[in-house]
C-alpha cells in the first residue's frame, strides 16, 4: 500500500488536465454491415438487409477492385464492388476477405 | 452525461405493451348513451351523412343481423330495421384519446399512439418501479380507470412483448381481462402459428401469400430470404424478419406539444360556407396572437365544430412548411371544408394548433450583414474559428446536452486507401 497521497494542488491540476483532453474524433464514412446474397463466384446478387440500408436487387456490378493493406499488424483485405441497385441507386459494397462479412462503404 | 457515438444513439423502449381497444369510437358512444347498449347500433363513417353514407363500426347485435362495417346505410337498415344510426363525434373521441395518453405519460416516458384506441407503452426500465411484468401490465390497466369507465378498461386487449410488432400480435391474441405476455426467448415460437394478416403488408401481397399456401408467420419465416426478396421486393425480407421475431422495432415516444385552442360560439347555428370561412379567419388571428404560441410556426392545424343537435365535425391539415401566416394556414383548411363540409349547421367553431415547427423568427447564427458572409463563416468554422453568436449557441447546447452537438470535418489521413480513415468529425468546442 502506498503511504503517500496526491496533494490537493496536484489533484486540481490533474482534474484541469483531464477536462482539457482533446475531443473525440468520429471517423467519417465508417462501413456499415449488410447482409448480401451472392452467387457461386462471390458476386453480390442482392442486399437482403442491413444497417441503414433496405433490401434490394443488384442490377449491375459496375466495378470491382481489391485493397490489401497493413499486413504488418492487423491485415486488411477487402474486395470492393460498385453496384447499381434496382431503382438506379449506386452503392459501394465490400466483402471482408479476412472475416468474411459484407459491408456498405459510405 | 457521456457523449453518444454518432449514429449509435438508441432511442425508445424495446419492450412494448400494446393496448388495443377495438371499435374504440363506438364503445365511447355506448358509454355516453348506456340505453343503446342492448340495441343494434351502427356508427356512421366520419364525413358521411345518414343519407347516402356507409356504416363504420357496428355493435354485436347489429352484426348478428348481418350488418357489416362498410355497408351502405340503406342496405344495413333493410337487414336490421331496428338499427340505431349514430353520427360520429370525432372531437369527443380525440378528447378521450388525449386523456388516455396523458394518463399513460405519467406511468412511462415512452408512449406511442398509433391510432385511436391503439397505443404502445414502453416498459424498459420500469421493473424497479412497478415490479414483475404481469404487475406492470396490471398497473397500467388500473391507471386507466382514472380516465376511462370500467367497462372500457375491461374491454382493452393488452399484449406485452419485445418490439411493437410482437406486442401488437400479442394484443390481438389477448382476450379482455387476460393480457398475453411474451418473453424474449419465446417470441419466435409465439409468432410462428399466428396468421400472416398481422404483417404490415399491402392487401395484394397478403392475398398472394395466402394463394401460395403461406398462411402463418412461421411458414413465411421458413422461406429463404433471397426467394422472398425476388418475389415480394424489399418489403419481403422486412416482413420475414418480423415474422421470425428477428426485427424488433422499439416503441418510440411521440412528442405531443400542448395544443393551442381557440373557439367561437355562434349566437344562432351557422350553415353557410362564407360564415364558416369568416369564423375560421377570426379564429386563426386569435390563435396566432396567443402568447403561449411562443413565436412558433404552425405545422398541424385542426378545424372543428359542434353540430346543431349533437355530434361534432373536424377537418385537419398538416403543412409541409410550418407557417405563422393566416392565409397560408387557412388555405388547406378551406380546401378540406370543400371536400368534407359540416353535415349540419354549427353551434360552435374551434381551431386547434396541435403541431409546431421552428420559431417563425429565427436568431441568426451566421453574420448576414454583408453578401457572402455565411460562406465565409462556414470556412472559418472549418478552420476552427467561430462567430460570437455561434459560439454562444454551442455553449448553450453543451450546457443543456452535456456535450457539443456541433462537429466539423477534419482531415486525418486523406491519402489512406481505407476510406474511413481519411476524414473525421471533431466536436466543436466553444
Amino acid at each position: 500500500m502506498p503511504s503517500w497521497r496526491w496533494s490537493p494542488e496536484v489533484k486540481r491540476k490533474l482534474r484541469t488536465r483531464s477536462s482539457r483532453s482533446p475531443p473525440a474524433l468520429h471517423p467519417l464514412g465508417r462501413p456499415a454491415p449488410v447482409r448480401v446474397s451472392s452467387d457461386a463466384d462471390g458476386l453480390p446478387l442482392a442486399i437482403v438487409g442491413g444497417e441503414g440500408c433496405g433490401p434490394g436487387m443488384v442490377l449491375q456490378v459496375r466495378e470491382r477492385w481489391r485493397i490489401d493493406d497493413e499486413w504488418w499488424r492487423t491485415p486488411i483485405s477487402r474486395l470492393y464492388y460498385q453496384v447499381v441497385m434496382e431503382g438506379g441507386r449506386n452503392l459501394t459494397l465490400y466483402h471482408d476477405l479476412e472475416e468474411g462479412g459484407w459491408y456498405r462503404q459510405q | 452525461m457521456t457523449e453518444p457515438e454518432l449514429g449509435q444513439r438508441r432511442e425508445g423502449s424495446r419492450i412494448s405493451l400494446c393496448l388495443w381497444l377495438p371499435t374504440f369510437e363506438l364503445r365511447l358512444e355506448l358509454v355516453r348513451s348506456p340505453g343503446l347498449d342492448a340495441t343494434s347500433v351502427a356508427l356512421l363513417a366520419p364525413g358521411e351523412g345518414a343519407g347516402g353514407g356507409r356504416v363504420w363500426q357496428i355493435s354485436e347485435r347489429a352484426a348478428h343481423s348481418g350488418v357489416r362495417p362498410g355497408m351502405s346505410v340503406s342496405r344495413s337498415i333493410s337487414l336490421c330495421p331496428s338499427l340505431t344510426l349514430l353520427e360520429p363525434d370525432p372531437h369527443h373521441y380525440d378528447v378521450a384519446m388525449e386523456a388516455i395518453l396523458e394518463r399513460l405519460s405519467g406511468l412511462s416516458p415512452v408512449v406511442q399512439p398509433v391510432d385511436r384506441g391503439l397505443i404502445h407503452v414502453g416498459l424498459d426500465g420500469l421493473g424497479r418501479l412497478y415490479g414483475s411484468p404481469p404487475t406492470q401490465v396490471n398497473r397500467v390497466l388500473h391507471a386507466l380507470l382514472d380516465t376511462l369507465p370500467r367497462p372500457l378498461v375491461a374491454a382493452i386487449r393488452a399484449g406485452r412483448a419485445p418490439g411493437t410488432f410482437g406486442a401488437r400480435v400479442a394484443s390481438a391474441a389477448a382476450r379482455s381481462g387476460s393480457p398475453v405476455l411474451v418473453e424474449e426467448a419465446e417470441l419466435a415460437s409465439f409468432l410462428a402459428p399466428r396468421p400472416i394478416s398481422a404483417l404490415p403488408l399491402p392487401e395484394e401481397a397478403l392475398d398472394r401469400l395466402q394463394r401460395l399456401g403461406i398462411t402463418t408467420l412461421g411458414a413465411l419465416g421458413d422461406i429463404p430470404e433471397y426467394d422472398i426478396l425476388r418475389q415480394f421486393g424489399p418489403r419481403g425480407p422486412e416482413a420475414r424478419s418480423l415474422a421470425r421475431g428477428e426485427r424488433i422495432d422499439p416503441v418510440r415516444s411521440t412528442h405531443r406539444p400542448r395544443p393551442i385552442r381557440v373557439s367561437l360560439d355562434f349566437p344562432t347555428p351557422v350553415g353557410e360556407r362564407d360564415a364558416v370561412h369568416r369564423g375560421l379567419n377570426r379564429l386563426l388571428e386569435r390563435g396566432l396572437g396567443r402568447p403561449e404560441r411562443l413565436d412558433r410556426a404552425i405545422r398541424g392545424i385542426r378545424l372543428g365544430g359542434h353540430l346543431e343537435g349533437g355530434g361534432s365535425w373536424t377537418v385537419e391539415a398538416k403543412l409541409r412548411e410550418p407557417s405563422a401566416r393566416r392565409e397560408t394556414l387557412a388555405y388547406p383548411l378551406r380546401s378540406r371544408i370543400e371536400l368534407t363540409p359540416p353535415p349540419r349547421a354549427l353551434d360552435t367553431l374551434f381551431v386547434e394548433f396541435f403541431d409546431f415547427g421552428a420559431p417563425a423568427t429565427q436568431t441568426l447564427l451566421f453574420d448576414r450583414s454583408e453578401a457572402g458572409a455565411r460562406a465565409r463563416d462556414g470556412e472559418s468554422l472549418s478552420a476552427g474559428e467561430m462567430s460570437r453568436s455561434l459560439r454562444e449557441a454551442v455553449r448553450e447546447l453543451k450546457l443543456k446536452l452535456g456535450y457539443s452537438p456541433l462537429y466539423r470535418v477534419v482531415e486525418v489521413d486523406p491519402w489512406s486507401r481505407i476510406p474511413e480513415r481519411r476524414h473525421a468529425l471533431m466536436a466543436v468546442e466553444p
